[in-house]
């Protein structure tokens, strides 16, 4: 590690840039809540309000200030932890998303796990022995990454194993008899039921997860495996592999002792960009695996037309996205020595 | 001592009829390297030509270090009588380092950038001989001592970007001269490096050589620079070998290629 | 001339005009193209899409919107090759002429999305300082969003719609190609023939748009072939959700989720149009690959 006064530079560097992307997010959030053409004081009041019941609410929404009094008034709101209430729900923003997010997060990291531990060593594998069977399988995979919708290869999953072969249980995290004998702690279930020691849960969860983080985890894979082979073909190519091949090493290794060790810092990036982009994945696959995350939220929103609440979603994924690249980009300076030259 | 080029008692490698060819982008196969042969004994040979004349090429094939879609193929490389043509890759794995190793162009490219100095050279040691890290380490403390490196220690711990292209070069030079092999390649040694600089690592290359009674194989673009240091000299031009000589006959070579390097150099 | 002369001509080492170096470089990009059996397959795909949708009321047995209530949900037939749906309606011909919705946004979507791109890129490389911090830093915190998520965002301020869906799609999906153009107008501004330019006294508009910008749109066109792939994914997405094209619209994205609450039955009416958007995007990441192995010197 260098920790020096470059590095806490470097690092103030890092962290202003997260807050100036911040900053612009929130007022991307903020312009796009303003294209509405729908009138949002009738989605409050209704249709039959009264003149006066129509002006208050006008006014309690701030809709008569300008567009900048507006913006400060949005920003102190958010800086309050207040994203307004669900139209839909009845609740406060921050608290329906505190209650969904976890769920995806479990979702996503699973799928990442699955990713790094499968998508790695094929990557590996198909650089070391480029045109050989693992790098068919690679790019065989790569291709379905890009091209197979996800919520459709849910679907056909959901046929084959639940309808079909039975071998996996149906919708939602946990079975319903077990529904609510784990008190939400952290919100992972995984998690929440190991500490309280139900392991009966514990087990019906993770048999609840394995399809919805397999048909995800085959996106990560084709991801990471593909970057994996990229960034170890692009390491091979460096003169200190011949050096190492003039010093008598043999190929594999090479691969495994001084070619992989220079790659895994910027996997680390690709590997949060790709937790970052299963969110993405999840809004798709959780309306298919009735999963009761983040997407289906923001799903069941769009569809009953809750703005406020599809916005207070983009906004969490969007400041999800810059902490895992700000995380990313940091560990990058501190465990690379390049990065410091 | 009398360095005669064709006694063949006391050469170290000789090389019959090494041809390379690369794939091009059409799929034909395109012939960088057209049947030389050559040899070297306990002597500091010069191998002399312009980019592209086969030198880099030369010296990698012998090592069998050249990047897919290239093939190779010799009458004979025997290194002290060892044929090397025939060995497995396996075999070839244990040969290299340990009887013929190479220092390449640039150090900052040719050192791993995120293994710390010391590890780097103490490797070298443990793939050839079987010694714990700790011995190793020591021994990597005093080959660096031994290429009169500046603060050994510190550099030990020190990552290559750390260090400065003359250092970085010595570290190449310590590291691929530990196992004490019988040939060393030299592959445009000083190019990357300030002028003041390359005569440093030249007397270093100069010291150790004659000191250990190894080979040198001195690959340089540089004419006047080869000439100066080296016992004899080889001239290619476009993967052929074109002239032969010892370095202090260099001034009668008739070659037309020799002639116009000759004259390009005087006129500097 | 005859032809081996010709192609000496064209691969020569030595070219005599730029007419030629270019003629040159077309040839053997074209040629590594044709050896490329990936990227002739992707073309002969997109060119079938393309096919299929022109000919489409004469390929398609039905009309797409045909509805027949005594013939719901039926599997494969020799009537209806890929069965019908819930309303009857022949799913073989709601397939062909779904073609030409995918044809149809992928093409908007692109053809709206590349000038963007190009001018915010170029704008950018072209005037640096501040004005290029600003329009770089705008990209990124359009880069910080999921495509999706951002395209759903403005989905649910604009409401449903394939229109909207394309409006979305263009505001978010743009980031990359301002990325991709500012890098190549970057290495073009810098590079001696536009030195010459300027110092002849050529106005900075005429070496924008005459200069810099063509040399700009090979990078584009690479980066919009491997884009179209995932522009069909997306548009797809969004009509599963509910939010792209509406029925009764034989769109692929919303065929799926119309068949949804039929699924675990009758399968065929979600996996059919799913193997559709497959087949579709196969094709396009293939052509796309191709393309850029072809044309981006990075990856010979």
């Amino acid at each position: 590690m260098y920790i020096n006064k470059t590095f806490f530079r470097e690092m103030a560097k890092v962290l202003f840039s997260a807050l100036v992307t911040l900053f612009g997010l929130l007022i991307l959030t903020f312009f796009i809540a303003r294209l509405l053409p729908i009138d949002p004081v009738l989605a409050v009041v209704g249709e039959q309000a009264s003149e006066a019941a129509y002006e208050r609410a006008r006014q309690d929404l701030g809709l008569d200030k300008s567009l900048f009094q507006q913006l400060i008034l949005y920003l102190q709101n958010i800086v309050q932890g207040d994203l307004g209430q669900s139209f839909l729900t009845r609740n406060d923003i921050v608290d329906d998303l505190k209650r969904v997010f976890p769920a995806t997060i479990e979702l996503a990291t699973t799928a990442t796990i699955i990713g790094v531990l499968i998508g790695v060593p094929l990557g590996t594998w198909a650089a070391a022995k480029q045109d050989g069977w693992p790098d068919h399988v690679a790019r065989f995979l790569g291709v379905l990454g890009h091209s197979v919708p996800a919520f459709w290869l849910g679907m056909i999953a959901l046929l084959i194993f639940y309808a079909k072969l039975g071998v996996v249980p149906g919708p939602g995290r946990v079975d319903d008899i077990y529904y609510g004998l784990v008190t939400q702690q952290t919100g992972l279930i995984l998690v929440d039921s190991l500490m309280q020691g139900q392991i009966e849960v514990f087990r019906n969860a993770v048999s609840h997860l394995i399809l919805p983080a397999t048909v995800l985890g085959i996106f990560s894979v084709a991801n990471i495996s593909r970057m994996t082979r990229n960034f170890v073909l692009a390491e091979l190519r460096q003169e200190y592999v011949t050096t190492a091949r003039v010093k008598g090493m043999d190929m594999r290794t090479i691969i495994i002792r001084q070619v992989l060790p220079n790659t895994f810092v910027s996997l680390i990036t690709v590997i949060a960009l790709q937790l970052g982009a299963l969110l993405e994945g999840a809004v798709l696959t959780e309306t298919i695996f009735g999963w009761p995350g983040l997407g289906l939220y923001m799903k069941n929103s769009l569809l009953n037309a809750d703005t406020n609440a599809v916005l207070g979603g983009t906004l969490l994924v969007g400041v999800t996205f810059i902490l895992l690249n700000t995380g990313a980009d940091a560990l990058y300076r501190i465990l690379d020595p390049r990065a410091r030259n | 001592m009398n360095r005669s080029a064709n006694d063949g008692m006391n050469n170290l490698i000789e090389v019959e009829n090494l041809r390379v060819s690369f794939r091009t982008r059409l799929g034909e196969e395109s012939e960088v390297l057209h049947g030389i042969s050559f040899n070297v004994g306990h002597e500091k040979l010069g191998i002399v030509g312009e980019s592209g004349s086969g030198k880099s090429i030369t010296a990698r094939s012998i090592l069998r270090i050249m990047p897919p879609g290239s093939s190779t193929t010799a009458d004979s490389i025997s290194f002290k009588g060892r044929e090397l043509t025939t060995l497995s890759e396996k075999e070839m794995c244990k040969f290299r380092g340990k009887h013929i190793s190479m220092i390449m162009q640039d150090p900052k490219y040719s050192l791993n950038p995120t293994m710390r100095i010391g590890d780097q050279i103490a490797e070298m040691l443990r793939l050839h001989t079987k010694i714990g890290k700790k011995e190793a380490l020591d021994r990597s403390l005093a080959a660096l001592e031994s290429v009169h490196m500046r603060d050994p220690e510190r550099v030990m711990r020190a990552y290559p970007l750390e260090l400065s292209g003359g250092m970085g070069q010595r570290v190449m030079i310590a590291m691929m001269l530990i196992t004490a092999p019988g040939l060393l390649i030299a592959d445009e040694p000083t190019s990357a490096l300030d002028v003041s600089v390359q005569l440093q690592i030249l007397s270093l290359l100069d010291e150790l050589v004659t000191k250990s009674n190894m080979g040198l194989m001195f690959i340089s673009h540089a004419l006047h620079m080869v000439s100066s240091f080296c016992d004899r000299v080889i001239v290619m031009y476009k993967g052929n070998i074109v002239e032969t000589c010892a370095a202090s006959e260099l001034a009668n070579a008739t070659h037309p290629y020799t002639r116009r390097l000759l004259d390009a150099t005087e006129t500097i | 001339m005859n032809v081996k002369s010709t192609i000496e001509w064209l691969v020569s080492d030595e070219p005599q005009s730029a007419r030629q170096a270019w003629l040159g470089q077309l040839f053997i990009g074209f040629r590594a193209f044709q050896q490329n059996v990936l990227g002739m397959t992707g073309l002969g795909i997109v060119l079938g899409i393309i096919i299929i949708a022109a000919l489409a009321p004469v390929i398609a047995p039905y009309a797409p919107d045909a509805q027949d209530l005594s013939h719901r949900l039926e599997p494969s037939s020799a009537q209806h090759w890929l069965g019908t749906d819930e309303f009857g309606r022949d799913i073989f011909s709601r397939i062909i002429y779904g073609t030409t919705y995918t044809l149809q946004f992928v093409t908007l979507v692109i053809v709206a999305i590349a000038p963007i791109g190009l001018l915010i890129g170029v704008t950018a490389a072209y005037a640096g300082g501040v004005v290029d911090h600003i329009l770089m830093r705008i990209t990124d915190i359009f880069l910080s969003f999921p495509r999706l998520i951002l395209a759903l965002a403005f989905v649910a301020t604009l409401g449903p719609g394939l229109g909207n869906a394309m409006i979305a799609i263009v505001l978010t999906a743009w980031p990359p190609y301002a990325r991709v153009a500012r890098a190549e107008a970057l290495r073009i501004r810098n590079s001696d023939f536009i030195s010459a330019a300027k110092i002849a006294g050529a106005p900075p508009r005429r070496i924008v748009l005459g200069h810099i910008v063509p040399l700009c749109i090979p990078t584009i066109i690479v980066r919009g072939s491997l884009d179209m792939g995932s522009i069909i994914l997306t548009a797809a997405s969004l009509g599963f959700l509910g939010l792209g094209a509406q029925p009764p619209q034989p769109e692929w994205g919303a065929m799926i989720s119309a068949g949804r609450q039929y699924f675990l039955e009758q399968w065929w009416i979600s996996t059919i149009p799913g193997i559709a958007i497959c087949i579709a995007t196969i094709g396009f990441n293939l052509l796309g690959d191709g393309l850029r192995d072809v044309l981006d010197p990075k990856y010979r």
